[in-house]
């Protein structure tokens, strides 16, 4: 999870263009990434790890943090 | 399969808005973003008067977590919408809009709205037609087939349906990722309206891919085209009939290439 973790918070890092966000900012309600980059966070995220996430796993709750955007990709790569 | 996101505006098209902001988007959203476009090649078709060729847009971005941005989109026609055929439902809508109009809501339902004129759309905070906070309403001639472009090609969720009603649940892109819903009414009046005559003209949507259709029932797919706002790149298409209003699908890109 650890691992997970630090690559999902490099490539918010990256699509967020903000060196600053750390494994507690909470992404969407502190405005640390928009909607937009949300999206390209999430092919990122698909590109990076090999897995699909579905339209409908885009969500503020999944999204909004380093902690639940590890989980939704832990739960993937593990199945 | 096609994969929606969800929607990224709602286009009104309008005169003279640069004078006077409408009341609604000063309350709830932020200054305007200005831009132009020079999109004619793929609009032409979209277009009622080819004078309207030269996208002027200011983009509201909303101040509240339940809201989708609103595009208003410069014409010189003159030529209005049935006004009273569609409208936005806003049940955070409260003073000081006044809700005094009182209209037939798909021919099933009189509610209360407020009229916003520069818009050229009704907007209702009491209807129970639909359970999230924000939505809007619109009744179309060719039902069956704005049916199916929802639910077979952009893959929507309906959640109900039945002769005269279908009803459909998205997302507005914006950062709660809100829950936002669709009514569709059956309507008997065929109407003719292009992108450029005022009211709501367009749903902007984003998606993971672009249809790679020309035709989809009674819809044309215009060619795409690019759209850089600020350092997002896209591509977008227009699916329109010109019978109501069109949809803009957009696809995030970060080379400006499919």
């Amino acid at each position: 999870m650890g691992k997970i973790k630090k690559i999902v918070l490099d490539l918010v890092k990256k699509v967020g263009d903000n060196q600053n966000i750390t494994e507690k900012s909470l992404l969407l309600d502190e405005g640390w990434i928009d909607s937009l980059s949300t999206i390209m966070l999430l092919s990122e995220l698909e590109n990076k790890f090999s897995i699909e996430i579905e339209t409908e796993e885009l969500s503020h709750e999944n999204f909004n943090t380093i902690e639940n955007i590890s989980k939704l990709i832990l739960n993937k790569v593990e199945n | 399969m096609y994969k929606f996101i969800g929607i990224s505006h709602l286009v009104f098209t309008v005169n003279n808005f640069n004078r006077n902001i409408p009341e609604y988007l000063n309350a709830n959203f932020l200054k305007p973003e200005t831009y132009i476009f020079d999109h004619s090649k793929v609009r032409k078709p979209l277009l009622r008067n080819f004078s309207n060729k030269i996208s002027k847009i200011d983009l509201f971005k909303p101040k509240y977590s339940h809201l989708p941005s609103i595009e208003l989109i410069e014409s010189e026609n003159i030529i209005k919408r049935s006004k009273n055929s569609f409208g936005i439902i806003d049940k955070t809508l409260t003073k000081p809009f006044k809700t005094n109009k009182i209209i037939k809501l798909g021919n099933q339902e009189t509610i209360k709205s407020y009229f916003c004129p520069i818009m050229n759309i009704n907007i209702s905070n009491e209807t129970k037609i639909i359970d999230s906070k924000f939505g809007f309403w619109i009744e179309v001639f060719d039902f069956e087939s704005h049916y199916k472009l929802f639910s077979e090609i952009f893959n929507l969720k309906c959640g109900f349906k039945d002769d005269f009603i279908a009803k459909f649940k998205t997302r507005a892109v914006n950062l709660s990722l809100s829950p936002f819903e669709i009514v569709l009414f059956r309507s008997s009046e065929k109407n003719q309206f292009y992108n450029d005559d005022l009211g709501f003209s367009t749903i902007g949507w984003l998606s993971r891919n672009l249809l790679d259709l020309k035709k989809i029932n009674t819809f044309l797919v215009t060619n795409n085209f690019n759209i850089n706002l600020n350092k997002k790149k896209f591509v977008a298409q227009f699916v329109y009939n010109n019978c109501l209003f069109s949809n803009e699908v957009l696809k995030l890109t970060t080379n400006g290439k499919n």
